[in-house]
C-alpha cells in the first residue's frame, strides 16, 4: 500500500523533525511512482496543519512538474488560514507551464477577500508571462462586442504565436461577426493550411447563412398573408426538418397564439447573429401572433437584414481572400483550381468570390485570370471588382478590357477604375492623351483628371490643346486644374489669358490659381502687374481670392515682389469696397517684415493717407489696424520713444482720479475719458491695470455722479474686466443709471484687449505641480514661467511681467488663491485671464472665486488635454465673442 | 528573501516618460498632488513627489493612460518612501494598486503592455 505507506512515512518523520528526509523521500517516490505519490500526498495535503502543507507544498514545488498543478489548486481552494492561503498562491506563481494559468483563473471566485490582492498580483504576473492564453481568453471575452475582440487580435498581431492559428481555426467558425471578421484579419496575416481548411467550412457556413438570410429578407419585406402561411414559409426557409408530431404541436401552439417556443426553434434554422435575431423577433413574432406590427419595428427589422447581408458578403469576400493570401504563402499551387471546384456552378455570387480570392492569391496565374476576367466578362459589377483586384498586382502591358473602358462614355464607374488602373501602372499615356480628344465631355475630364493624378507627363501637350476659348466649360476647368501639376512659363502663359471674363467665376478662379502656383518663377510678378494695369476693370472681383492665395503662399520668399508691388495694395485698399479685400491686404502687410528705408517710407505714407479717408466719431478695427501698422513702422524708422511721453500723460491722469473725490473726482474722470486713446496704454501694462483698478473703484463708488461718469469712461475703454463689473452693476441699478450702463455694453470690446493666449504664469506650492503644468503647456506651444512660493509669484508679477494668463492653485501655505488673486489685482500686477486649480468641491470657496471674477475652473484631478483645451477655448472665445 | 520585496518585482515595470498622477491620501479633503511617474506596472505606480508619505497609507491615484478617454482612477497604498537626497526635495515613491476602477488588474496589465512595450 504505497499510499498509506507513503503517508505514513512523512508523518512519521514530520513527527521527528526530520523535513530534509521528507523532501528526499517524497522526490525518491515522485520517480518511481508518480501517480500513486501524487495521490497519496493530494489525501495527506487535506490531513495535515495548513504550517506543514505549505512545507509539503514548497518541497512538491522543487519537481514543479505540470501534473502537480490540479494538486496545488485543490490545497489553495481548501486552505482556511488566510496567510497560508496567500503563501501558496505566492509559492503558486513558481509555475513555468501555461497549464498553471487556466488552473489559477478557475478557483477565482473561490478566494475571499483577504487573498483577492495576493491572487490578482500573481494572475497578473501569470498572464503577463502567458500573454498568449490572456490574450486568446480576452478574445473570447468579446463575444458580441467588437471593440474588446478587435483589441485583443491587434495584441495578437503585435506578437504573434503559434498558438493563435488552432485558435482562431476554431474561433471563426463561431456565430459571431466579430471573431469571424478579426480571426480573419489575423490568420490573413498569420494562418497556415490548417485555416484554410477551416475557412472552407466557414465559408460553406456562409454560403447558408447567406441564402438563408437573403430568403428571409424576402420574407420580411414581401406579404405575409395569415400566420400559418407565413409559418409554413418561414418553416421551409429555415430548412429544418420536422417530425410529424412536432409539426403538429406547432400548429397547435400557433392556434392559440403560443409563438414565442415555436419562433425560437424555426429561428434557429437561419443561424442568424445573436443581434440581428434579437432584433428582428419582435416582427416575426407579430407576424406569427397575426398581429400588425409598429412601424418602427418594420423599419428595424428590414434595416437589420440590410446590414447584416452585407455583413455577410463582406465576410465572404474577406474569407475567400485571405484564403488566396495564405494558400499563396504556404505556396499552394492548387488552391485557385480547388476554389473553383468547390463553388458551386449556380452560386450567385461564384465570379465575385473567384475574383476576391484572386485579389488575395497574388501569383502570375491570378494576375492571369484576372485579366482573363477583364477581357471577357461583360458584367460591369464583375469588371469592376477585377479592376480593383488588379490593383494589388503590376502589369506590363495594358489588359484589352482595360484599354476598351478607359474610353467608356457609357459607364462612368468603369471608365474611371480602367484609368486608374493605368495610372497604378504606370502605363498608357498615349491612351489617356487620346481619351482627352474623345467626343465626350465626361471621358475628356476623366482623362485630365488621371492625367493630373499620376503626373502623365508626356499628355502635357494634349492638355494644352484643350486650353481653348470654345471648349465646354467643365473641359477647360479641368484642363486648367490639371496643368498645375506641371509647373512652368508655359503654364503660365497659358492659363493666364482665362483669368479675365468673359469666362466662369470658377475658371477664372482656377485659372489664378494655376498662373499664382504654377507660372513659374515670374509668375506672381506677372499677375500683380495683370492687376495693376486693369485697375479693378475687370479684373477686380478676382483681388480678393489673389490676396488669399498670397496670404496662404510662402509669404517671406514672396515679399520682395510684393513690396515692389505695394502702391498696387495701397491703392486697392482705398478703391475696394470690400472689407475682407482690405483685411487681407492689412493682413499681408502685417505679416510682413520690412527692413528697407525706401518701402517703410511708402508704406507709412501710404497708410496716412488711407486713415484720412476715415470718417465717423469713433475708430473702427481697420482704422486701428492702419494706424497700429503706420505707427510700427513709423517707429522702425523713427528713434524718437512716443511710449514715455504717452506713459506720463496717463500716470498724470490717473493721479488726479486717484487722489479726488466726490466732484473733482468726476472731473478727473471725465478727463481721463477725453483723453484716453488705447495707445496710452499699449506699450503701459502696468498703466492699464491701474487704469482698471481705479475705473473699476469710481464703478463701485458711493457718489452716483462719479459712478456715472465712471460708465461713461469704461466705455470708452472697452475692456473685458470692466464689461464684466458693468454687467454685474446691472442687477442693482434702474433709470438713467441702467441705461448708461446698457449703452456701455453695447460698445464692443477693444481690439487692442482681444488677443490670443501666449503666455502663462503658472503659481502652486508644489513644485511637481508647476513643473509637470509647465511642461505639459509648454509642449502645447505656450510660453510658461512658474513660481512656488506666493510672495514671489506676487513679487514677479508685479515686475510688470505681461502674461497673458494665471493658472493658479487655490490651497497653498502662504497664503490661497483668492487672497493671492485679490493682492495682485491691488497691485494691478494680475494677468488679464485666470483659471484656478483647485481640489474643492466646497460651494462657498468656488462661489468665493466666482464673485472674485475669474475666467476658468478645473477641478482636480483632471486630465492635461482638457486643461490645454480649456485655456484655447478661453483664447479663442474671447476673439469669437468679440 | 522577503514577502514585500517579492511583491514589489511581481509586475513588469513600464518607463514612463511624460506620465503624470494626481494622488490624495483616501479620506482626505486636501488638494490632489501631482506627481510625476517614472515607471508603471499592473502592481503599481513608481513615482517622485515632493513631499513624503508614511508606509501603508492609502491614496487616491488618477493617472493617464495613451488612447484613454478618462482618468484611470486607483486605490493604492504606499509601499516605500525614499527621499534620493536631503538637499532636493525629492521623494521616490512606491504604491501598490489596491483596486483599478474599470479595469481588472489583469486587463490593465495587457494595456500596459500593449503600450509601454
Amino acid at each position: 500500500m504505497q499510499k498509506n505507506t507513503l503517508k505514513t512515512k512523512i508523518l512519521d518523520l514530520y513527527a521527528v523533525g526530520e523535513t530534509d528526509r521528507i523532501s528526499e523521500l517524497i522526490e525518491t517516490s515522485l520517480g518511481q511512482l508518480r501517480d500513486k505519490t501524487i495521490t497519496a500526498l493530494e489525501s495527506l495535503l487535506l490531513e495535515v496543519d495548513g504550517k506543514f502543507r505549505l512545507k509539503l507544498l514548497e518541497m512538491l514545488m522543487q519537481d514543479g512538474a505540470a501534473d502537480l498543478i490540479p494538486l496545488f489548486i485543490n490545497s489553495i481552494r481548501h486552505e482556511k488560514n488566510t496567510l497560508y492561503a496567500k503563501s501558496q498562491i505566492l509559492l503558486f506563481r513558481e509555475f513555468k507551464h501555461q497549464e498553471a494559468l487556466p488552473a489559477l483563473l478557475s478557483i477565482e471566485n473561490d478566494i475571499d477577500t483577504e487573498q483577492r490582492p495576493t491572487y490578482q498580483r500573481v494572475l497578473g504576473r501569470m498572464l503577463s508571462q502567458f500573454s498568449e492564453q490572456f490574450y486568446m481568453s480576452e478574445f473570447r471575452s468579446g463575444y458580441g462586442n467588437r471593440r474588446r475582440t478587435k483589441f485583443a487580435a491587434d495584441m495578437m498581431l503585435r506578437s504573434p504565436h503559434p498558438d493563435y492559428i488552432p485558435f482562431l481555426n476554431e474561433q471563426i467558425l463561431q456565430n459571431d461577426a466579430g471573431f469571424r471578421q478579426e480571426g480573419l484579419r489575423i490568420l490573413q496575416e498569420l494562418g497556415d493550411g490548417t485555416s484554410v481548411e477551416q475557412m472552407f467550412t466557414l465559408l460553406s457556413k456562409l454560403r447558408i447563412q447567406r441564402d438563408k438570410g437573403r430568403a428571409l429578407d424576402e420574407l420580411i419585406r414581401g406579404d405575409h398573408g395569415d400566420p400559418n402561411a407565413f409559418f409554413s414559409k418561414l418553416n421551409q426557409m429555415a430548412g429544418l426538418n420536422w417530425s410529424e408530431e412536432q409539426l403538429e404541436q406547432f400548429s397547435e401552439s400557433l392556434a392559440r397564439g403560443e409563438v414565442n417556443d415555436l419562433l425560437e426553434q424555426v429561428m434557429g434554422g437561419f443561424l442568424l447573429f445573436e443581434d440581428v435575431h434579437r432584433k428582428i423577433r419582435p416582427l416575426l413574432r407579430d407576424r406569427l401572433s397575426g398581429r400588425v406590427s409598429s412601424a418602427f419595428d418594420e423599419s428595424r427589422a428590414q434595416q437589420t437584414m440590410t446590414e447584416y447581408l452585407e455583413e455577410l458578403e463582406q465576410l465572404l469576400h474577406q474569407n475567400v481572400t485571405s484564403m488566396g493570401t495564405i494558400s499563396q504563402r504556404v505556396e499552394d499551387e492548387m488552391f485557385v483550381r480547388r476554389m473553383e471546384q468547390y463553388l458551386p456552378l449556380n452560386d450567385p455570387d461564384r465570379d465575385r468570390l473567384l475574383i476576391s480570392t484572386l485579389a488575395g492569391f497574388q501569383s502570375d496565374e491570378a494576375a492571369d485570370l484576372l485579366v482573363e476576367y477583364v477581357n471577357t466578362v461583360d458584367d460591369p459589377a464583375l469588371l469592376a471588382l477585377s479592376m480593383d483586384a488588379l490593383t494589388h498586382f503590376e502589369a506590363a502591358e495594358i489588359p484589352r478590357g482595360v484599354e476598351k473602358h478607359c474610353e467608356d462614355d457609357q459607364n462612368a464607374i468603369l471608365r474611371r477604375k480602367a484609368m486608374n488602373l493605368l495610372g497604378e501602372w504606370g502605363l498608357g499615356e498615349n491612351l489617356i492623351a487620346r481619351a482627352m480628344e474623345n467626343p465626350s465631355i465626361a471621358v475628356r475630364v476623366d482623362a485630365l483628371q488621371t492625367a493630373a493624378k499620376f503626373h502623365f507627363e508626356g499628355t502635357y501637350g494634349q492638355m494644352r490643346k484643350l486650353l481653348k476659348p470654345n471648349v465646354p466649360d467643365s473641359v477647360l476647368l479641368a484642363a486648367v486644374e490639371a496643368v498645375r501639376v506641371f509647373p512652368g512659363e508655359h503654364t503660365g502663359k497659358a492659363v493666364r489669358p482665362f483669368i479675365s471674363p468673359p469666362h466662369s467665376l470658377k475658371i477664372r478662379q482656377s485659372a489664378l490659381e494655376t498662373a499664382f502656383e504654377a507660372g513659374g518663377d515670374d509668375g506672381l510678378d506677372t499677375l500683380l502687374k495683370m492687376f495693376n494695369q486693369d485697375g479693378g476693370a475687370k479684373l477686380g472681383d478676382l483681388a480678393e481670392s489673389l490676396l488669399q492665395l498670397i496670404l496662404n503662399g510662402d509669404m517671406v520668399g514672396y515679399q520682395d515682389i510684393l513690396l515692389k508691388h505695394k502702391e498696387y495694395f495701397l491703392d486697392l485698399f482705398v478703391k475696394s469696397n470690400e472689407p475682407a479685400v482690405r483685411n487681407r491686404i492689412l493682413q499681408m502687410l502685417e505679416n510682413m517684415e520690412i527692413s528697407e528705408e525706401y518701402h517703410l517710407r511708402t508704406l507709412v505714407s501710404g497708410l496716412q493717407k488711407i486713415m484720412r479717408t476715415f470718417k465717423g466719431q469713433g475708430e473702427n478695427e481697420e482704422e486701428y489696424r492702419c494706424r497700429k501698422l503706420a505707427e510700427r513702422l513709423e517707429n522702425l524708422t523713427k528713434t524718437r520713444n512716443v511710449a514715455a511721453q504717452r506713459t506720463r500723460l496717463l500716470d498724470s491722469l490717473l493721479d488726479a482720479v486717484e487722489k479726488h473725490q466726490g466732484f473733482p473726482k468726476v472731473q478727473a474722470l471725465r478727463k481721463l475719458g477725453q483723453n484716453y486713446r488705447a495707445d496710452l496704454i499699449s506699450n503701459h501694462p502696468l498703466g492699464l491695470q491701474r487704469m482698471l483698478t481705479l475705473v473699476g473703484d469710481a464703478l463701485d463708488d458711493q457718489t452716483t455722479e462719479v459712478r456715472l461718469q465712471a460708465i461713461a469712461v469704461a466705455s470708452k475703454i472697452r475692456h473685458p474686466r470692466l464689461h464684466k463689473i458693468l454687467r454685474s452693476m446691472t442687477d442693482k441699478h434702474s433709470g438713467a443709471a441702467l441705461n448708461a450702463l446698457n449703452n456701455a455694453l453695447r460698445t464692443a470690446i477693444d481690439p487692442l484687449f482681444i488677443k490670443p493666449i501666449k503666455s502663462v504664469f503658472v503659481m502652486d506650492d508644489s513644485r511637481y505641480v508647476t513643473k509637470q503644468l509647465s511642461k505639459v503647456l509648454a509642449q502645447a506651444g505656450f510660453e510658461v514661467d512658474f513660481e512656488t512660493n506666493a510672495h514671489l509669484g506676487l513679487a514677479r508679477l508685479n515686475r510688470g511681467e505681461g502674461f497673458d494668463l494665471l493658472l493658479l492653485d487655490y490651497i497653498m501655505p502662504e497664503m490661497d488663491g483668492v487672497e493671492f488673486l485679490k493682492k495682485a489685482r491691488t497691485k494691478e500686477s494680475a494677468p488679464e485671464r485666470v483659471i484656478v486649480i483647485t481640489s474643492t468641491r466646497n460651494q462657498e470657496e468656488l462661489r468665493e472665486f466666482l464673485n472674485i471674477g475669474i475666467d476658468g475652473l478645473m477641478l482636480k484631478p483632471f486630465k492635461m488635454d482638457d486643461l490645454v483645451q480649456r485655456i484655447r477655448d478661453l483664447s479663442n472665445a474671447v476673439q469669437q465673442s468679440h | 528573501m522577503s514577502q514585500g520585496s517579492e511583491n514589489r518585482r511581481a509586475f513588469e515595470r513600464f518607463h514612463s516618460e511624460m506620465s503624470i498622477c494626481w494622488i490624495r491620501p483616501v479620506g482626505e479633503e486636501g488638494d490632489f498632488l501631482l506627481a510625476e511617474i517614472t515607471n508603471i506596472s499592473a502592481g503599481g505606480l513608481l513615482f517622485q513627489l515632493d513631499y513624503p508619505m508614511d508606509h501603508g497609507r492609502e491614496l487616491d491615484v488618477r493617472f493617464e493612460l495613451p488612447q484613454n478617454d478618462e482618468l484611470v482612477e486607483a486605490v493604492a497604498v504606499v509601499r516605500h518612501c525614499k527621499q534620493e537626497n536631503e538637499q532636493d526635495h525629492v521623494y521616490f515613491m512606491g504604491v501598490e494598486f489596491k483596486s483599478v476602477k474599470n479595469y481588472s488588474i489583469p486587463v490593465l496589465m495587457a494595456y500596459l503592455e500593449a503600450l509601454y512595450k
